[in-house]
């Protein structure tokens, strides 16, 4: 008997803390404080040194404390960065930089700072070192301008220089072991490592020495790590993020009336045939068959259905607007189940069969191409790899083809990583001489017009042969509280979420 | 009893030691590395060697583990190979929210599952048993990461009582930390409930047909002494040893529920680690977490201790 009340007082203390818990929830979180802005993004950073860093989507994380040399517009177009004007030459590209800038540990961001860093990148074994493949060396030009003089032609270099490639360092942190968790740039805001968590949250505080007052509107930024789809969009809903990159799935689930969603444009997919020699796969050799499996692809109805709608089908690299755009090459190889069974008859194959290797979304992707391919009697074989080595497999030669978002922005890169016979991309080695003589000729052409011509005749090449097979370009989906976030504008090519510049909170 | 716990804690040297070379051996067998993750899929061949330079992947494997093990009994795990921050904090901060939500979940499992086991048992073969052997039955089916998905939908974001995603240390803050845990603690212990309460059922019926229960009830102890003091102690053996094997498991499941909810313990940094191939982080993450579980056995050791006199007295 004596012991009744104790119980009766544990569970009441039990309900009490629960009850006190759940009001603590209800208080509301840092996503509410004026001028805060709280994001969520699906993948953590993999290093603040530019050197590791992948870039594009990755740029999310990076944007905020590193400037570029320069920037691209909403449309993908080259503006001015740090670099406020550019001058491209087959034999040069030349920077002219802004004056009186500085990073936040207080050196001078001036032409000797580009040097070091342009030097640095050029030496490094990472991604960002490709842009540099056709540089021999930087020169200090004048107190505000920098030089990078080519071996050959870099018609992609200054794209390029918008990327990871362009990012600049203070040059005393550029060899620091430090660097891939202590960034130290220029950009409109400084990392906060103390209140930073790896993997979790990066608080970012504004940069004092950074005066462009258009582009440093927040006074705190946190980005969250959420790699659950499901909890993203909770998080969005539920007021604890203010923005967040929503799944595709998760889409429809997201109520509208709260927030406000836009779908931007994000990677463009491919089906390229690398073995194109007939190593392991002797029907890849032949053209005929190639088209058969471009002719036999639903572009259309895969984005419906595996991208539930936000996926635009587009059989060429480069989309309606851009200056690489190729307006004769519209239609080519659309879907026509009857016209690749004629084609098939006609290549004449005996062995219809190839293979490619998978992972998660491509694995998708691939089986929708699977089912489609059979449909016309091709048999396209997945092998499913382990997680974190498509990289690996699209640069080796244990496939004849391979399904892939690519990374490729400007015909000169699709030519160096996917055609070049030294291309990573192109693991077979296989040479395409009428492709290389065309690329030399943009290379080498003397106006933007002449270039954009021979590019032209490059990708129609490409197409003519079916080297690749043009899929479709994915959508990335942002939402965000409208009430609180405005100027939320696509970043190309940053597919886990827009840049914060100019983004303000009320 | 202390000559068993020390001997226990002695034998978890060796232990430890097999754990790391067999995860050296398995991770050599992972065709990620660290290098090939830097290198993205534009390197060329050269590039990607002068990366697994960089980081000492192209030394022989003993040379690897080694060097690891070396820095390990000086207390340095190393650094991750791809942004070179420090393991151990890294590590240890996660390990300590998994931990966390893993201690939610067992008080959550033992409490429900040992009362409800025990309510069946007491009631047996009636309605109100057959209800909770039902429902124990349905816990069981669920997975816990599809509870956490209706918790979340139900009491985060229709009543807004708990946070939908998030941790609060709870040294920040005691209260935000109960708020952040309660929901995915649930999700996890609701399958370890079940399971006990099945066991408590099973193992309380079978005890109370025992002769010194019987003899107790005769003498006219009273019902609440007779299975609090006699009867439920007897049957907690098998459900702590059921809770020990639990644990393993929760630590396992953690790594689910802690996606769902966006809790930061060593569930994606484990994920991560493995795709990236990032070595040390892979060891410091096989090597705690084995510890852990073999700690978890040792307390059930010592419980079985308390609960029988014959293992105290070893």
């Amino acid at each position: 008997m004596k012991r009744r009340p104790f119980r009766a007082s544990t569970t009441t203390t039990v309900v009490g803390l629960i009850a006190a818990a759940s009001l603590t929830a209800c208080g509301g979180g840092d996503a509410d404080a004026p001028g805060q802005l709280t994001a969520a993004t699906l993948v953590d950073v993999q290093s603040f040194d530019p050197t590791v860093n992948p870039g594009q989507g990755q740029r999310i994380f990076l944007d905020p404390v590193y400037d570029t040399l320069l920037r691209n517009d909403a449309d993908g177009n080259v503006i001015a960065g740090v670099a406020v004007a550019h001058e491209l030459t087959p034999d040069y590209l030349e920077l002219t930089l802004q004056q009186g800038r500085e990073f936040s540990n207080g050196e001078a961001l001036d032409a000797e700072a580009v040097k070091a860093n342009i030097e640095h990148r050029m030496a490094s074994s990472g991604p960002a070192a490709g842009a540099f493949a056709n540089a021999s060396r930087v020169e200090v030009t004048g107190s505000d301008t920098v030089r990078i003089h080519l071996d050959r032609p870099a018609p992609a270099m200054p794209i390029a220089l918008a990327d990871v490639a362009g990012i600049l360092v203070a040059p005393t942190s550029l060899d620091s072991p430090e660097l891939g968790t202590m960034p130290v740039g220029s950009g409109p805001y400084i990392l906060d490592e103390s209140a930073s968590n790896k993997g979790v949250s990066y608080v970012y505080v504004p940069n004092e020495r950074f005066d462009a007052d258009e582009q440093q509107t927040l006074n705190r930024l946190e980005i969250k790590v959420l790699t659950d789809d499901a909890a993203r969009a909770a998080a969005l809903q539920s007021g604890q993020v203010d923005i967040s990159q929503i799944a595709r799935a998760q889409a429809d689930s997201v109520d509208s009336s709260r927030v406000q969603k836009e779908a931007f444009p994000g990677n463009y997919w491919m089906l390229q045939f690398t073995d194109l020699d007939g190593t392991l796969a002797p029907a890849v050799k032949n053209e005929t068959f190639r088209q058969a499996v471009c002719t036999a692809i639903d572009t259309e109805s895969i984005a419906e259905s595996i991208f539930f709608g936000y996926a635009d089908s587009q059989h060429q690299v480069f989309g309606a607007g851009n200056e690489f755009h190729v307006e004769a090459l519209e239609g080519t190889h659309a879907f026509d189940p009857d016209e690749a069974r004629r084609l098939l008859d006609e290549s004449g194959v005996t062995d219809a069969q190839f293979s490619v290797p998978a992972f998660g979304p491509i694995q998708t992707v691939g089986e929708a191409i699977q089912g489609n391919l059979r449909d016309v009697g091709i048999d396209m074989d997945i092998t499913v790899v382990q997680a974190g080595t498509l990289d690996k497999e699209n640069r080796e030669t244990n496939f004849p083809a391979t399904v892939t978002p690519i990374k490729q922005v400007h015909p000169q890169q699709l030519y160096v990583d996917r055609l070049s016979p030294e291309g990573p991309q192109n693991p077979f080695n296989v040479a395409h001489p009428a492709v290389d003589a065309a690329y030399e000729k943009a290379a080498n052409a003397e106006t933007a017009e002449e270039r954009a011509s021979a590019f032209a005749e490059m990708q129609t090449l490409v197409a003519d042969e079916a080297l690749w097979c043009g899929l479709f370009r994915d959508q990335s989906i942002v939402a965000w509280n409208p009430e609180k976030v405005q100027g939320v504008e696509n970043a190309v090519g940053w597919p886990m979420g827009p840049s914060f510049r100019e983004v303000t909170v009320e | 009893m202390s000559k068993l716990i020390g001997y226990r804690i002695l034998a978890l040297i060796p232990v430890l030691l097999v754990i790391s070379i067999v995860t050296v051996g398995l991770t050599a067998l992972l065709p990620a590395n660290a290098a090939d993750r830097i290198a993205g899929d534009s390197a060329t061949p050269e590039q990607v060697a002068a990366i697994r330079a960089d980081l000492g992947l192209d030394q022989p494997w003993y040379q690897q583990y080694w060097d690891w093990l070396m820095g390990v009994v000086r207390g340095d795990f190393g650094n991750s190979l791809i942004d070179h921050s420090a393991v151990l904090p890294l590590v240890g901060d996660r390990l300590g929210v998994t931990l966390s939500l893993a201690l939610v979940a067992t008080v959550i499992g033992l409490v429900l599952g040992i009362s409800a086991g025990t309510i069946a048992a007491l009631r047996s073969d009636s309605l109100l048993d057959r209800a909770i052997t039902i429902l124990s039955s349905v816990a069981l089916a669920m997975p816990a990461f599809w509870i956490g998905l209706i918790l979340v939908a139900v009491f985060a974001l229709q009543l807004g009582w708990f946070p939908a995603t998030g941790y609060v240390p709870f040294t920040t803050d005691p209260m935000g930390w109960l708020s952040s845990v309660i929901l995915p603690g649930l999700s996890l212990g609701l399958i370890v409930t079940a399971m006990l309460a099945r066991h408590a059922r099973a193992s309380m019926i079978q005890v109370l047909q025992m002769p010194h229960v019987r003899t107790s009830r005769a003498m006219g102890l009273p019902a609440r002494s007779v299975i609090g003091r006699h009867a439920l102690k007897s049957a907690l053996s098998p459900v702590i040893t059921t809770m020990g094997f639990q644990f393993a498991y929760l630590l396992g499941g953690a790594v689910v529920v802690e996606r769902v909810f966006g809790i930061p313990g060593m569930g994606d940094l484990a994920l991560n680690a493995v795709i990236s191939g990032d070595m040390p982080i892979i060891q410091a993450i096989v090597l705690t977490t084995g510890l852990c579980v073999a700690l978890a056995q040792l307390a059930v050791d010592i419980a079985y201790g308390y609960l029988n006199p014959k293992v105290r007295a070893l």
